[in-house]
């Protein structure tokens, strides 16, 4: 099968979506390549037009094409209004995935659609407006014109159920799972406990990732600890967020260790990784929940949120904390600092759990997803 | 300026309501309330309003003694001297509102002249009269005026010279203490304004008569007397008020000062002249030839003044922009039932020279009058044609360049896009803000869009004379994003829920209108109306709701959206049930009306909202979105929601199909609300704005 990826968000600074994009793509490749499956990599999809699309992910293999990384955006723009109107693709794939919520016309061709998340809709305050219209509009689309469906998480699956009772029932239409992995490789050993590592909390700074009740809890902490362990917060500038700069601006000037990075590449991140206490997440929406993944990869202990995806990717070995509760995680995090044993077994729990998911298990399931279409 | 009239006034069978706000003061109050019975005309239909704010005092023992035509409201705490007048005004059931202050002395024949110039005056909008300070006897107010920057302060005048210049004095503004005011339009225009606690609430409201083209005046043969300031509460919030009244409207007042003492002065030498050159001291007068030509210069000089007031003036239109059909939205009713109404109202005085491509002509024939211009856009020209008759006459041809205004001599130019590229220095202009999309939600527009309006709207808030602004909260937004000054803004609703015909049964809804009730959502198909999340809501209630859900019914003008929308809906799984049917003309909407169940409107954004008029007038219930101007055109009407959110959405549908009482609440507080848009209204504002700017007076 000759199958078309989209890994326009790549071209881009790199959120979630955009690491899994670019992750299972590579895992798709390597696992389809010896299957005697050719791949297109898109760097411009429908609607999302890069300025830029040399920066996107790419392979080095002769199997592997990038039709559209040479484009400028007003030919892409052409390009994808011409298969609208009909025109095939190059290269006739027979199937084209999309990551990044667009679903462009293709007449010819089938599309397998992934929903990486629907807060969009389901938590209208975390969601742009920009994003909000774009990917509702995208999603209905989608709708009609996706020959399968692919849900990063069983939350974000149970969202659309929500969201469009009995529709998957009624369309017959074909569906799976495609869970995101670590893209770093896994530990050897869980961490150990340590008096100077800081708590960590990756994602970008935005409402829904709740960093106001990560502050709340951590102030509570460093009043109580004994340790006072720095913050770290890694992730690049969203939205809504200058309130929550203020606070870090707040926190550093009463001399508490808060340290902001920005966005960190993903070679610096895995060394925050492995050099961190605790991952700290308390969003209140995920899609998947990558950073917890990658956590529990590194062998390190987490208290993250027990909202939509996180408890299915945690599991029975992460622990949560709701995120409208500030004292109940800074209780978690000094039961967690206080005892050696306790982090010791949840730093453990946490790399087990973590071969449950592997984007080389992901790719195959994609690819088998697809060859039944 | 009135010339004393002794011919006998009849009154009409009148009904009058006095309202009197107390707090405290029982003395006070009980030889005011005397000398108002002592003085009513004896076969006067009327009521006394007395509201309480809260005493502390006897009163409340000595109210609960009083009988029709009394009646009484009790406030249980102190809620000040504008929200006492509207409460009471809610209640109350008269043509005329009399609002009086209980620390008057009423004088025999203090009513009759006040009423009186509401016969003399058509456009008499407040009435008040000339107080006398209880103690001195002197005079305390005839009227109020303003000063350099804008703050009211009263008119003081020795009675005999306020006497002399006539019965009715026009006057900017009056003092609340006793006036009168029609009740219908102190309603509509919502009443005092609450903002303000204990002062200029009486300013602001002649203002806004003023906005209305209604002209404020002073009877100045009713003379009553007056405790100055007598009541608590006076003078607290001075600094607040001030500021509040300043922002809104010191820059016109300010106009308005200097307009008003060069009209006073040219008034005072013209009657210095005529007294000079009066038959007694023979035609052509006596003295010194300097004098004489000064009195003449005062003469031709209030002439010119009069003249330049009642001219006819030309008003340039753009309306280039306008497209055949239904493309532009709301603002294509809009224009041509404004048009037509101000042709009605002022029609002798407005002649229109409107801007339009040719496709629009056949659309523009009933819309203009008799004697306007049509300037149609050829390649390098405009070609003129007049209204005669049902024909338009060809008229020559103008330049598509600067020199059009001139040559077209325009008064002022009117824009309902907007931005119009016929502007030019020394010409004052009139500016449309419809909505603040580009600002408030520019995700629904192409940045292309966005940029483009951006640029333009920079432009005339730079430009335009005054804007015109389709609701309160379109005023606030655009003066918040430009910093225009409120003053140079007002509001005209777009009341044009009456353009369309009464249904008949000649005309049946489009085809494919369904047989049982529906949702109905009448609105182009663009972003920001929000349709993704109505077809998502829509879905979970149909499934909810099984074989007895109402279907949902999508009007608008048909483009590439249309079709995407028709797509999702198939893809959810509804094409039998959201019909969509296009632009649908007057008399299949009117049908449409008819048969429709609901109202639904998920706009993210808004700045006005014509269709929920149009269900109130129809009796239809509606279903509106908590944002933008939504809520303060639906007022207590409607069943609001969060339009971002499906489930919400979904929610109201399902209770609105179901419970019918709620259904029929909803349509009988509709119908209450309605009377609160008068197209005659409005464009009286917009007319008066127009008007003002033609003839280069402060509005």
């Amino acid at each position: 099968m000759r199958i078309a990826l989209d890994v326009a968000q790549t071209c881009v600074e790199r959120a979630g979506c955009a690491w899994y994009a670019d992750a299972l793509s590579r895992a798709l490749i390597a696992e389809g390549l010896p299957l005697g499956h050719t791949f297109d990599l898109y760097h411009h999809f429908g609607d999302w037009i890069n300025h830029d699309p040399t920066t996107g992910t790419m392979i080095d293999d002769r199997r592997v094409t990038a039709p559209l990384r040479g484009m400028n955006p007003i030919a892409a723009r052409q390009f994808w209004a011409e298969v609208g109107t009909g025109e095939p693709l190059p290269g006739k794939p027979d199937v084209v995935l999309s990551f990044s919520f667009h679903a462009p016309k293709m007449p010819h061709t089938k599309l397998v659609y992934t929903a990486q998340d629907l807060a969009f809709w389901t938590r209208p305050d975390f969601a742009t407006d920009a994003a909000r219209l774009l990917c509702q509009r995208e999603l209905l689309l989608a709708l009609t014109r996706s020959a399968g469906l692919l849900f990063v998480s069983e939350s974000t699956r149970r969202e659309f159920e929500f969201l469009f009772p009995d529709w998957l029932e009624q369309s017959q239409r074909p569906h799976a799972l495609a869970p995101g992995a670590s893209r770093f490789p896994r530990a050897a050993a869980p961490h150990e406990w340590s008096a100077d590592t800081p708590w960590l909390a990756a994602g970008s700074v935005e409402p829904r990732k709740n960093h106001e009740t990560l502050l709340d809890a951590y102030a509570r902490y460093l009043a109580r600890s004994p340790q006072r362990r720095p913050l770290v917060i890694a992730g690049g500038h969203g939205w809504k967020s200058d309130a929550i700069h203020r606070r870090f601006d707040e926190f550093a000037e009463r001399g508490a260790p808060v340290r902001y990075l920005g966005y960190v590449p993903d070679r610096e991140l895995a060394a925050l990784y492995d050099t961190s206490f605790a991952l700290l997440a308390p969003s209140w929406h995920e899609g998947f929940g990558l950073p917890l993944v990658e956590a529990m990869g590194a062998g390190l202990p987490a208290i993250v949120s027990d909202c939509t995806s996180l408890p299915e990717v945690g599991g029975e070995a992460a622990w949560y904390a709701s995120p409208s509760q500030p004292e109940l995680l800074a209780d978690r995090m000094l039961a967690l600092e206080s005892d050696h044993g306790t982090y010791a077994a949840c730093a453990a729990a946490n790399l087990a759990r973590s071969q449950a998911f592997s984007w080389q298990v992901t790719a195959k399931s994609v690819l088998e997803f697809i060859a039944r279409l | 300026m009135e010339i004393a009239d002794d011919r006998p006034r009849f009154f009409p069978p009148l009904h009058l309501s006095f309202i009197i706000p107390l707090y405290n003061c029982l003395p006070l109050t009980q030889a005011m309330v005397a000398s108002l019975q002592a003085t009513l005309p004896p076969s006067l239909d009327h009521e006394i309003i007395l509201v309480d704010d809260g005493s502390t005092d006897g009163t409340r023992a000595w109210l609960a003694t009083l009988a029709p035509p009394f009646r009484v409201l009790l406030n249980e705490r102190n809620l000040g001297y504008a929200a006492a007048n509207n409460r009471a005004a809610s209640l109350a059931t008269g043509k005329f509102l009399v609002l009086l202050n209980n620390d008057l002395v009423l004088q025999p024949g203090w009513l009759e002249p006040m009423l009186a110039a509401y016969d003399r005056h058509p456009r008499a909008g407040i009435v008040g009269n000339i107080q006398l300070d209880a103690r001195s006897g002197i005079v305390d107010h005839a009227g109020m005026v303003f000063q350099k920057d804008g703050y009211p302060v009263h008119h003081r005048d020795s009675l005999e010279a306020m006497q002399r210049a006539g019965e009715w004095v026009e006057i900017p503004a009056l003092t609340g203490a006793c006036c009168i005011v029609n009740r219908a339009w102190f309603r509509r225009t919502g009443g005092l304004d609450e903002g303000y606690r204990n002062g200029f609430e009486d300013v602001d409201l002649c203002l806004r008569a003023r906005e209305d083209g209604m002209i404020n005046l002073v009877a100045t043969r009713s003379v009553v007397q007056h405790h100055i300031s007598s009541s608590e509460g006076r003078g607290a919030y001075d600094q607040r008020n001030t500021q509040r009244f300043l922002k809104r409207w010191s820059p016109r007042t300010a106009a308005l000062e200097i307009e008003w003492s060069r009209r006073l002065s040219r008034e005072r030498a013209a009657n210095a002249a005529r007294q000079f050159f009066s038959p007694l001291t023979h035609r052509f007068g006596f003295g010194p030839a300097a004098l004489r030509q000064r009195h003449r210069f005062a003469l031709a000089s209030e002439q010119q003044a009069r003249q330049a007031a009642t001219r006819p003036v030309r008003i340039g239109i753009d309306l280039l922009r306008m497209q055949p059909g239904g493309a532009n939205g709301g603002i294509k009713p809009f224009v041509y039932s404004f048009l037509a109404e101000i042709g009605r109202q002022r029609g002798p005085i407005f002649n229109f020279a409107v801007l339009a491509q040719p496709s629009l002509r056949n659309e523009l024939g009933p819309v203009l009058r008799p004697g306007d211009y049509l300037l149609e856009p050829r390649l390098d020209s405009f070609a003129v044609f007049q209204r005669r008759g049902e024909l338009w006459r060809p008229d020559g041809n103008l330049p598509f360049d600067a020199t059009l205004v001139a040559r077209a001599g325009f008064d002022t130019l009117y824009a309902p896009f907007g931005y119009s590229s016929f502007t030019s220095p020394g010409l004052p202009s009139i500016s449309l803000i419809v909505d603040l999309l580009h600002r408030d939600l520019p995700a629904a527009l192409p940045i292309e869009e966005v940029n483009h309006r951006e640029s333009w709207f920079r432009k005339i808030a730079g430009e335009s004379t005054y804007f015109q602004c389709n609701s309160r909260h379109v005023l606030t937004r655009f003066c918040k994003h430009y910093g225009v000054h409120p003053s140079r803004c007002f509001h005209v609703y777009n009341a044009v829920q009456d353009r369309l015909p009464e249904p008949v049964s000649s005309v049946p809804p489009p085809t494919d209108t369904p047989e049982t009730p529906f949702f109905l959502y009448p609105a182009n198909f663009w972003p920001h109306k929000n349709h993704e999340t109505l077809l998502v809501a829509y879905r979970a209630y149909a499934i909810g709701a099984g074989s007895r859900a109402w279907p949902l019914v999508l009007t608008g003008q048909p483009d590439q959206r249309m079709k995407l929308l028709a797509e999702m809906a198939g893809g959810l799984g509804l094409a039998d049930r959201v019909h969509f049917l296009g632009h649908v003309g007057d008399h299949a909407f009117s049908a449409l009306w008819s048969h429709a169940g609901a109202l639904v409107i998920p706009s993210l954004h808004e700045g006005f909202g014509i269709p929920l008029l149009e269900a109130m007038r129809f009796g239809v219930p509606i279903l509106a979105a908590n944002t933008t101007s939504l809520p303060e055109v639906g007022g207590d009407a409607c069943m609001f929601f969060d339009a971002r959110d499906p489930h919400l959405l979904a929610d109201a549908m399902r209770k609105i199909a179901i419970r019918e009482g709620l259904r029929d609440d909803l349509i009988k507080r509709g119908r209450n609300r309605l009377a609160a848009f008068s197209l005659e209204l409005e464009a009286g504002r917009l007319a008066h704005f127009l008007d003002a700017t033609a003839r280069r007076q402060p509005p």
